[in-house]
């Protein structure tokens, strides 16, 4: 599933069966390259991320979880970056471990199973997610 | 016009036509050469504020860049540290 | 260095300003100064200034060891430890004296080449300096123009000027495209004379 698509879905609460947010974006940790946090809008409390481990299932129409409790705020120093969008994966460049760019991404495909990232997709290429080994500020770093 | 007049003799028109012009005239009281030039129009004194500030953004610009221009340092001795 | 990088010809000035990013992606610096050895012409490392027209100098610096990658579009490190002090890599002295660049280019047999513009670099397993770009003399025949001197393996320590030797002179390029052969023909001639 891409990125562009899975973007807009509603999030509900299957205890009380209501949308409680809107994913807006997603945190991709390297090593190995998985989606760990969802970023959410239109929330009711103050959290706004959802750790990957506490969504119950990412289906076609919307992502499940089982309780409002589970959208929490940042716990750390690189949760608190991904809440300011300072790690956000589309639009990033892509730099080779050898100094070379290959464009910025544009989408990225995930498995909505597991979380892992199969493919980075910028303009002109297709990375495997296996390649990601780092994603910070300024770029995602691919193996050669 | 009166060489030493006070502020009192300031009529109000003359006193809103301007302000800095007024004041001038209190601190200059003999007309001369330096009279013209520090009773300039207000805008004389902002254009030549702009300009001052201009020079010196140009000024900084210049000197920042020939700070951060790279260079090609060749070393003639073997450095200290140097593990190979 | 992970792997030996595609042989490759590249001006000291396409390195400078190029960004300095760690493995996990984040912006460390960009490179200011290309600092080597003048004896073997082997890049010892780099000099690092902040990104940002009026941002304030830096105390740390790159050395070759721990260059992770050098591209075309940023130099890779592992991440920021790999730094050491910048007086460890070149003093502020050498920094400001032992600039190359508008250095007079000399023949050992006295003729002036012109003056050095930009600094020619090999990148191969190791990143060397190969040549010279400068804006010829008269002595060149093609006085004005850029043209690129080969150097030998050992460059001569030199003070003000940069002694080259005369053979030097046969083997002078105009485009960089041409020069590696160049470098590669001079450097045979060299060793062929020594033995």
């Amino acid at each position: 599933m891409l990125f562009s698509q899975a973007r807009k879905r509603d999030v509900v609460n299957t205890a009380t069966a209501t949308r409680v947010a809107r994913v807006d974006g997603f945190v991709v940790l390297p090593g190995p390259a998985r989606v760990a946090l969802l970023r959410l809008g239109k929330v009711s409390g103050a959290g706004t991320l959802l750790a990957w481990e506490d969504v119950r299932g990412f289906g076609p129409d919307a992502v499940t979880v089982a309780t409002d409790a589970v959208i929490r705020p940042p716990r750390d120093g690189l949760e608190q970056r991904a809440e300011d969008n300072d790690l956000e994966i589309l639009g990033k460049r892509v730099l080779t471990e050898r100094g070379m760019e290959l464009g910025s991404i544009t989408d990225v495909d995930f498995d909505p199973e597991t979380g892992a990232v199969t493919t980075l997709i910028t303009k002109t290429e297709t990375l495997a997610g296996q390649r990601m080994i780092g994603l910070g500020g300024y770029a995602v770093v691919v193996s050669d | 016009m009166n060489a030493d007049f006070t502020a009192a003799e300031v009529t109000p028109q003359q006193a809103s036509r301007s302000r800095s012009r007024y004041c001038a005239r209190r601190l200059a009281p003999k007309p001369g050469t330096a009279w013209r030039w520090v009773g300039m129009d207000w805008w004389g004194w902002v254009i030549l504020a702009l300009v001052i500030i201009a020079v010196l953004v140009v000024l900084a610009v210049v000197v920042q860049r020939r700070r951060r221009r790279g260079g090609v340092i060749g070393l003639s001795e073997p450095r200290r540290g140097d593990s190979r | 260095m992970t792997a030996p990088t595609p042989m490759l010809l590249l001006r000291a000035s396409e390195v400078t300003g190029r960004p300095v990013v760690t493995l996990s992606g984040e912006l460390v610096a960009e490179i200011k100064d290309v600092v080597f050895e003048r004896s073997g012409g082997r890049i010892a490392g780099f000099t690092l200034r902040n990104p940002g027209l009026f941002s304030r100098s830096r105390k740390d610096s790159l050395p070759w060891v721990g260059v992770h990658g050098i591209g075309r579009d940023a130099v890779m490190v592992a991440d920021e430890t790999v730094l050491i002090a910048a007086n460890e890599l070149a003093s502020r002295k050498q920094s400001r004296d032992a600039d190359v660049l508008q250095d007079r280019v000399l023949t050992d047999n006295g003729r002036d080449l012109g003056r050095v513009v930009d600094v020619v670099l090999h990148s191969g397993t190791s990143l060397d300096v190969v040549g010279y770009e400068v804006e010829a003399s008269e002595a060149l025949g093609t006085a004005g123009r850029h043209v690129f001197i080969p150097l030998p393996d050992t460059v001569a320590v030199s003070g003000e000027n940069l002694i080259v030797p005369a053979a030097a002179t046969e083997f002078v390029s105009e485009d960089l495209a041409g020069f590696g052969a160049a470098v590669g023909a001079f450097r045979a001639r060299l060793r062929e004379g020594a033995s």
